[in-house]
């Protein structure tokens, strides 16, 4: 029980092996220290993993887990997360996904599950109203994602009667053949990266459908619905909350990388993509587009509905575009959306497929790997696909991912990943505060979890983006806010609000080129606010998340805590994998994208990542190995 | 949360079994009837078909007879409403629909009532809706 709303009051421990369900001890203390979602996960893992735990070992677990503000409607707060140790990258990982599985599972009664041991055979696991129920899956394995929700809302209904609405959380056939990016796929949203979907599959668990009837309570339902209102209106009156993104979904952006060099073409070879506007976001919303669709409570709906085989089908985000575009060198928009929907359907990360392939190719055409792929050769792809899902022929050593790949064959200067995870679709060397993000991320080469830098850099402002000054600090600065957006269950995209709207809608104008001006130069700036959160004992009106955490629970929270519990989660995550080896070293990125610069006429087109990285533990405060000491741990009460 | 009901009062007319949305009403005919809080989702329509008065609330008061004339239902503000579809997932009865753009590139989509026929009023979606976009009518 908790004496804060916005939670259900229970964290929820299920022993696969035992089948046996008990309670797991999660405090009102641990809810004002971790808030929810990703940070109450890596809190977690913390406290169960010794280091000696594989991806997938028994005494691996997963935890999946909701925000306080999941449930309550507020605007874009639909997400669930889920971390567990990747089997890509062997360490931690986190996956957030709009699925409705989250808000189902609070209306089970429960904020978090927290998933160890394994399954003799394969099982999905019912839970309704705080009960769990095992089912055997053996029907169900080998099925689709798509035709397993169908079959288990079938079965639902049918056990009661009537139509029954619930939430599911399901794999495909690459997460029971553990592929080592396979997802966890809810509805048609993903929770895609690093390889949780195979975690699953290692636990022979196929499926959960969440029901129930209980209400989130909100602390003070009144004051909550008109924040609420007002924040509505700031994210339909934002250029990128209310145009950019409802208009032409993620896919918006290729447009704009390109013109920048920052979309990733030819396995990072190149910045830019001759046939770009084939596969823009444009041509995606003029000719392809049927629907703008979201996640449950989104007012920004940055989804895409396109059709496939004659289904209605889920578009592909920019990161696909990009990856199964110009990384590979197709311009073929059509065919991209087939593979999305394909690797939808057999439950497989997008961007660490095409970043696998993409590399495979490259090998093939430099002589390490004779394996049939080639740039701007599509015929085989979907077929490769399949075989990457069932591990057939080289989709059994594709299904490894790229790091793996270049240790067997070589060709680790071009394998584009950082800790074992295949980068996004931005390209760094134009975006330096990027490549750094890619390199320190907790959970390897993720552009979000990196800080996301791209959009002060190019995106949004359009801050110097190849000097190192500031970035450092920025970067930690924009990770922490992410972390603290994700754990209260929103979508990472509520932020964009924080930037002005005048500033990205005018980008020539004085303030906004005065602004970009000064960013390079705000490093000290902001490394003393950092210091110093205490001063903001206060809400601020373009980041409205702190004071709906406050009207939904009724915890005391504001700007100060939400920057602190930014940086526990942060720190949390990183002595977790402090756990598993993870050190300076590890904190790298490809030599093509720190020796080799973009454009060869132009030096500074490079990531100068050791220069950024020194500042960038500094300004964290953790030693020159990359790791925070006990004692920071402690100030941040984590120890 | 859960609607209950009065074993003293209850009939066994069937009324309310027949109509519950998700099935959550038992019993035999003629005999005293009972609701299942575990799948019971508040909606009230069980309440409206008693002429008895036996079903209670979930915050345990009396309920009455409705008669469906008397049903209220939903109306959506068009230029409030965003879509986020948090009403269409709580109708019980599945009445309420997202609509279609209205030419391409239409970014405005909103809720609107698509099945009137099969409205209950029970006013879940206008409670639900995080930004009161939805108001009750009398039904026409």
């Amino acid at each position: 029980m908790t004496k804060y709303s916005g939670y259900m009051g229970k964290v929820m421990m299920i022993d696969l092996s035992k089948s046996l369900v008990t309670e797991y001890p999660w405090s009102d203390r641990d809810r004002e220290l971790y808030i929810g979602g990703k940070a109450m996960a890596s809190k977690i893992m913390y406290d169960n993993f010794t280091g000696e735990e594989t991806a997938f070992s028994e005494d691996n677990i997963i935890v999946v887990s909701t925000g306080p503000l999941t449930g309550t409607g507020a605007p874009c707060s639909n997400r669930m997360n889920i971390s567990t140790l990747s089997p890509l990258t062997g360490i931690t990982t986190s996956s957030n996904c709009g699925g409705n599985f989250g808000h189902y599972l609070k209306k089970a009664g429960m904020d978090a599950l927290v998933i160890r041991g394994k399954c003799e055979k394969p099982t999905w696991i019912e839970i309704k109203n705080d009960k769990f129920f095992f089912h055997d899956a053996g029907d169900l394995w080998g099925m689709r994602v798509t035709e397993t929700q169908e079959e288990l809302q079938k079965i639902m209904d049918n056990a009661r009667k009537c139509r029954v609405k619930c939430g599911m959380l399901s794999i495909g056939p690459a997460g029971e053949n553990l592929v080592k990016y396979a997802a966890v796929i809810s509805g048609e949203r993903a929770a895609g990266r690093a390889g949780v979907g195979a975690v699953f599959g290692s636990k022979n668990l196929k499926a959960m459908v969440a029901t129930g009837n209980h209400e989130v309570p909100v602390y003070s339902p009144e004051k909550f619905t008109k924040h609420c209102q007002k924040w509505t209106n700031t994210l339909r009156s934002h250029p990128l909350t209310g145009n950019q993104l409802p208009k032409m979904g993620t896919a918006g952006l290729v447009t704009p990388m390109q013109v920048r060099g920052i979309l990733s073409s030819r396995n990072f070879a190149q910045g830019q993509f001759d046939e770009f506007e084939k596969i823009s976001g444009e041509v995606l919303a003029e000719e392809y587009n049927i629907v703008n669709k979201g996640c449950m409570s989104c007012p920004i709906k940055c989804t895409r509905t396109v059709s496939v085989e004659g289904r209605e089908v889920k578009g592909p985000e920019l990161e696909t575009l990009g990856l199964l575009g110009g990384g590979i060198m197709n311009d073929n928009i059509e065919l991209i959306l087939k593979w999305n929907y394909e690797l939808d359907e057999l439950g497989m990360d997008t961007i660490s497929a095409a970043g696998t392939l993409a590399w495979a190719m490259e090998a093939n055409e430099k002589g390490l790997w004779k394996n049939g792929l080639a740039f701007g050769k599509t015929a085989n792809i979907s077929k490769t696909i399949e075989n990457i899902a069932f591990r057939r022929g080289i989709g059994n050593e594709l299904a490894e991912g790229t790091r793996w790949l270049s240790e067997k064959y070589g060709g680790k200067d071009f394998a584009i990943q950082s800790k074992g995870l295949e980068l996004s679709a931005y390209e760094p060397r134009r975006s330096v505060g990027q490549g750094l993000g890619y390199a320190v991320s907790n959970r390897g080469g993720c552009h979000l979890n990196g800080g996301y830098l791209v959009i002060i850099e190019n995106l949004g402002l359009t801050a110097n983006p190849q000097t190192p000054h500031a970035k450092a600090d920025l970067c930690m600065v924009m990770q922490d806010l992410m972390e603290s957006v994700s754990m209260g269950g929103q979508c990472l995209f509520s932020s964009y609000a924080v930037f002005p709207g005048f500033l990205i809608a005018k980008p020539n104008s004085f303030v906004t080129r005065a602004v970009n001006k000064v960013i390079p130069f705000v490093g000290p700036v902001v490394r003393v606010l950092n210091k110093f959160p205490e001063m903001a004992q206060f809400h601020l009106p373009l980041l409205p998340h702190t004071k709906a955490t406050e009207l939904a629970t009724g915890m005391k929270y504001n700007l100060a805590a939400f920057i602190r519990a930014g940086e526990r989660s942060y720190n949390v995550e990183r002595a977790v994998n402090a756990k598993f080896g993870v050190n300076a070293a590890m904190d790298t990125l490809p030599k093509r994208l720190t020796d080799v610069p973009q454009d060869p006429n132009d030096p500074s087109t490079k990531v100068p990542l050791e220069v950024m990285k020194k500042v960038y533990y500094e300004a964290r405060g953790w030693d020159e190995n990359g790791l925070p000491s006990d004692a920071k741990l402690k100030k941040l009460k984590i120890k | 949360m859960a609607y209950s009901i009065n074993k003293e009062k209850c009939t066994g007319c069937d009324a309310c079994s027949v109509t519950c949305p998700t099935q959550a009403i038992s019993g035999e005919q003629y005999r005293k009837h009972s609701i299942d809080p575990e799948v019971c989702v508040s909606c009230g329509l069980c309440a409206d078909f008693c002429e008895h008065g036996a079903i209670y609330d979930d915050s345990g008061k009396p309920t009455k007879f409705c008669s469906w004339e008397d049903w209220l239902m939903p109306s959506v503000d068009k230029d409030i409403c965003t879509g986020c579809s948090l009403c269409v997932e709580v109708c019980p009865m599945y009445a309420l629909k997202i609509s279609e753009p209205e030419f391409r590139g239409d970014i405005r989509t909103h809720a609107y009532l698509a099945e009137p026929s099969v409205c209950i009023g029970c006013e879940k979606c206008m409670k639900r809706c995080p930004i009161k976009a939805i108001s009750m009518i009398p039904r026409v």
